[in-house]
């Protein structure tokens, strides 16, 4: 009936019948929460971008957004309860070109959520937009006139999970992004909540407890001496970590601590590793948590003091001396005097 | 042109046969859907099917719901009991036999099993009614369920088939609702969360108030704390102010079992939190505390008596403050070790590892096309061998992975895969052609000098020539070897993968460092931070 170069076309057919078939197969699902819903001008908008690993265990996740621009200003994202931990792309957010982009993980995967765990647990990070009108439409154009704005998330092909396998193998992944009308009504009656402003405003938790450690390897900033650290805030997430380098004589440190700005990799400037080393994580709210490097007490510490104190030392009993000196010649004079006295 | 007109003709009849094919059953069912409880494989499971009709079902009409031949188990004692059948939200009476009123239900029990409902004769169903079927233990309607169908053995999507008929067994509607069994990722975890819980209407420490309901507004918050004006403080018969209950502090209990007596590490978010031993029965405890309110990824690994490391057993779920949290059930998989590697065919594969003494450890080689599995019992210190004849395997390459099973419920899930080849023993090894100990740009002048030939040396997989499958295979260990230098995604040769080595990693992000650029594809990116974490011992 066919011809054998008409197989081709029968192949494809069989090819989509049987992804029509499977198509449901698992496979990971990268979803945005909420997904639908009417937000009004100025409203602020909390998206959570959620996974459903649909019983895989995955461990990493690159995540590239697009949003719609005009009417959606990006103006925060919060890593706080994400199931990421380490993150090698720190979200970053182009208003202008309507991107949004981050990459972490989780050390040892994550397979889901534990029947019978409370809450949802599949959060990899909220984004922040605030609602607003496009430049090109009054305010009065949008609330009378025919015209209906939209907001949109999608995630963009590039955005990747990869299975907790240690092969990195990618995951078959289905995206879900969202779609918002944008209402101009009821824009003067009711005051507009901002729920992120109240979410830090409730936040009063520092970043969780973290060790950062320092070591060298020959392959990496020539040999010198590295810190390295990384944690997490349960509330708002983490929003910037500081390290201060401070010196120090012995148990005194010296002067104040200058924080400087620093990402989980921060090459030390003391490669003596005399300085006491402090990392700061703050979170949005601006919860602090420091976490100290003091080095341990060495020769080099001690030298300075131990000849501070010989030189005292010596100087006192220079003095003593000295005292002593000028007491006896009159004390041994009058003796002798009276020595003599009584000799003569 | 011609072609692509034809190509495109044709796609137009077979979406056409494809569609009419589907209507060539009158009518099918819509909305078809089967929501089970879990989707594990091997377990029992309540099922949720819902459909909305499409051509009307008379009165001691039927539905027939048959779940894929072979694969699941009905037990023989699932009857209506077991059984809902709600008709547009309007639970519906089952028995044994149709009634006036009473629907009848009829189980064919097994592997080849079907459920029958014999529509009552007093009802019939119409064209659009919405029908929702729930089989298992979460039945309700006069009766509560307590038998379930057994999802399938082994992992894949499995059809549900769900057929309507009238009372002289015409086929009426048809539909098929798929589900997917997985392999249980988490077997056997029990969550157990101490502590008060909002909105129960007991006030517990570190609750001011529980009005029953988790919403604000109300004069006590949806975290169960007072708001303004605040009630009145109770007042004890004394007259003094009853004393607030002891708070219960915020901590995590992680319990299981490991391998007798070894070193157990326990993360939090991938940083080292605790390291606790197990007992001779391989039984560990590790309580963490210092936690806040959230999301938290909780690891353990282990390394049993020979220092075969375990998996990373990743938990991830929320912690409530002022709660203890305790995961029991944790069940670290065998560790696993080989004797060799390659083996020539019919040579004797020593598989061993260690796991929970006297537990069933089962084997599993894969190879091309079918799977062998072999079962044998640990020993009192939880050695386990297998001394596997490689007779029934093809030459190539191979897979083994193993999982433990301390009783029906108890049983763990699969560690490492590990990898080996059979074959006639090889001349030189891991195409290190001038066995200098690395496979580089050296071995491969080698296999060009000898292209063509049956060099032996170079003949890796021994068909008698040297040609692209040789050339595979020099492929192959030339990244493996290249991972060597830098095995397990430890930059820093330390022992350990953690956050040095993420350091380093970033540093080289980018690049193509061959220590960070954990699968060689030239560039060290997210596939070699996905390896970095599979690895991670924190």
């Amino acid at each position: 009936m066919f011809k054998q170069k008409d197989i081709f076309p029968i192949l494809i057919c069989v090819f989509s019948l049987s992804f029509l078939v499977f198509g449901s197969a698992k496979a990971a699902v990268l979803y945005l929460e909420p997904s639908t819903g009417e937000y009004r001008l100025g409203e602020t908008l909390i998206e959570k971008i959620r996974i459903d690993t649909e019983g895989e265990c995955i461990n990493v996740v690159g995540v590239d957004l697009n949003f719609s621009q005009d009417t959606l200003e990006a103006v925060d994202f919060s890593s706080g309860s994400s199931i990421l931990t380490l993150w090698v792309k720190t979200p970053y957010i182009d208003q202008e070109s309507g991107l949004i982009s981050f990459a972490g993980g989780v050390a040892g995967g994550y397979c889901g959520e534990i029947p019978g765990a409370l809450t949802e647990s599949n959060l990899l990070g909220r984004i922040i937009f605030k609602v607003k009108g496009r430049s090109d439409l009054t305010l009065e154009e949008g609330r009378f006139g025919e015209e209906q704005l939209w907001a949109r998330i999608k995630f963009l092909d590039s955005t990747q999970v990869f299975l907790n396998d240690g092969k990195g193998t990618p995951a078959r992944l289905t995206k879900k992004g969202a779609l918002f009308p944008i209402s101009f009504k009821e824009i003067i009656e009711e005051p507009l909540k901002d729920s992120w402003q109240e979410e830090i405003e409730k936040d009063n938790i520092p970043p969780e407890e973290f060790s950062p450690g320092i070591t060298k390897d020959p392959s990496v900033f020539n040999g010198k001496y590295f810190l390295s650290f990384s944690t997490t805030d349960k509330q708002t997430g983490v929003n910037y970590y500081e390290v201060a380098e401070q010196k120090r004589i012995a148990f005194m440190a010296l002067g104040e601590k200058v924080w400087e700005a620093a990402l989980t990799t921060y090459l030390l400037k003391d490669q003596g590793l005399r300085s006491i080393v402090a990392v700061k994580a703050v979170d949005k709210a601006g919860n602090e948590r420091i976490e100290v490097i003091t080095p341990k007490i060495g020769w080099q510490d001690v030298l300075p003091w131990a000849i501070l104190a010989l030189i005292i030392g010596l100087i006192s009993r220079w003095i003593v001396k000295k005292l002593k000196l000028k007491k006896t010649p009159k004390k041994s004079l009058r003796d002798l005097t009276g020595q003599e006295n009584e000799k003569f | 042109m011609e072609r692509f007109l034809k190509f495109l003709l044709f796609l137009i009849v077979f979406h056409f046969l494809l569609f009419s094919f589907n209507s060539a059953f009158a009518t099918s069912l819509i909305h078809v859907s089967d929501t089970i409880s879990s989707s594990w494989s091997n377990v029992g499971v309540d099922h949720e099917i819902r459909f909305t009709v499409t051509t009307a079902i008379p009165a001691s009409g039927k539905v027939v719901i048959t779940p894929e031949d072979g694969y699941f188990t009905i037990p023989s004692a699932l009857d209506y009991t077991d059984l809902d059948f709600i008709l547009n939200g309007v639970g519906k009476d089952l028995g044994s036999s149709p009634t006036g009123s009473v629907s009848g239900v009829e189980v064919t029990s097994g592997t080849s099993g079907k459920i029958t409902i014999t529509l009552a004769s007093g009802l019939s169903i119409a064209s659009g009614d919405e029908i929702l079927v729930r089989i298992g233990k979460n039945a309700v309607h006069q009766h509560t369920g307590d038998q379930q169908i057994t999802n399938p053995t082994v992992n894949g999507a499995y059809k549900i088939n769900i057929q309507t008929f009238d009372s002289s067994l015409n086929l009426l509607d048809r539909a098929d609702a798929m589900i997917a069994v997985l392999s249980p990722v988490n077997v056997g975890l029990k969550v157990e969360v101490i502590g008060p819980v909002c909105g129960n209407g007991v006030v517990e420490s570190g609750e001011q108030c529980d009005d029953g309901n988790t919403n604000s507004g109300d004069g006590c918050s949806a975290t169960c704390q007072t708001e303004a004006p605040p009630p009145p403080p109770p007042t004890a018969p004394g007259g003094a102010a009853p004393a607030p209950p002891p708070a219960v502090p915020t901590k995590v209990i992680l319990e299981g079992w490991a391998y007798p007596k070894s070193k157990v590490t326990a993360l939090k978010d991938g940083q080292i939190v605790k390291t606790v031993y197990a007992n001779s029965s391989a039984e560990f405890q590790a309580e963490i505390s210092n936690l806040t309110s959230g999301t938290y990824t909780f690891g353990v690994w282990s390394e049993d008596k020979d220092k075969r490391r375990s998996i990373t057993y990743s938990l991830t779920f929320y912690v409530r403050a002022d709660t203890t949290t305790k995961i029991s059930g944790i069940f670290l998989p065998p560790t696993i070790e080989l004797g060799k590697e390659a083996v020539a065919r019919g040579e004797i594969l020593d598989i061993f590892g260690q796991t929970v003494p006297k537990s069933e450890v089962e084997i599993r080689v894969y190879s091309p096309g079918e799977e062998i599995v072999k079962k044998i019992k640990a020993n009192e210190i939880g050695v386990w061998l297998l001394a596997f004849n490689t007779q029934p395997l093809e030459e190539g390459s191979h897979g083994v992975k193993a999982r433990s099973q301390i009783s029906e419920e108890t049983v763990s899930g699969f560690g490492h895969i590990l990898g080996f080849t059979i074959g006639k023993p090889l001349l030189c090894p891991m195409a290190d052609l001038n066995k200098d100990g690395r496979t580089d740009l050296l071995d491969f002048s080698l296999l060009m000098f000898y292209w063509g030939t049956s060099n032996s040396c170079a003949d890796q997989n021994q068909d008698g020539t040297v040609n692209l499958l040789d050339f595979s295979v020099m492929m192959y260990w030339w990244t493996e070897r290249v991972v060597e230098a830098c095995p397990r995604a430890d930059l820093n040769k330390d022992g350990r993968t953690n956050l040095f080595d993420f350091s380093m990693l970033l540093y080289w992000w980018g690049t193509n460092n061959a220590c960070a650029d954990q699968n060689q594809d030239g560039t060290v990116n997210l596939l070699d931070f996905s390896i970095m974490l599979y690895w991670w011992t924190g």
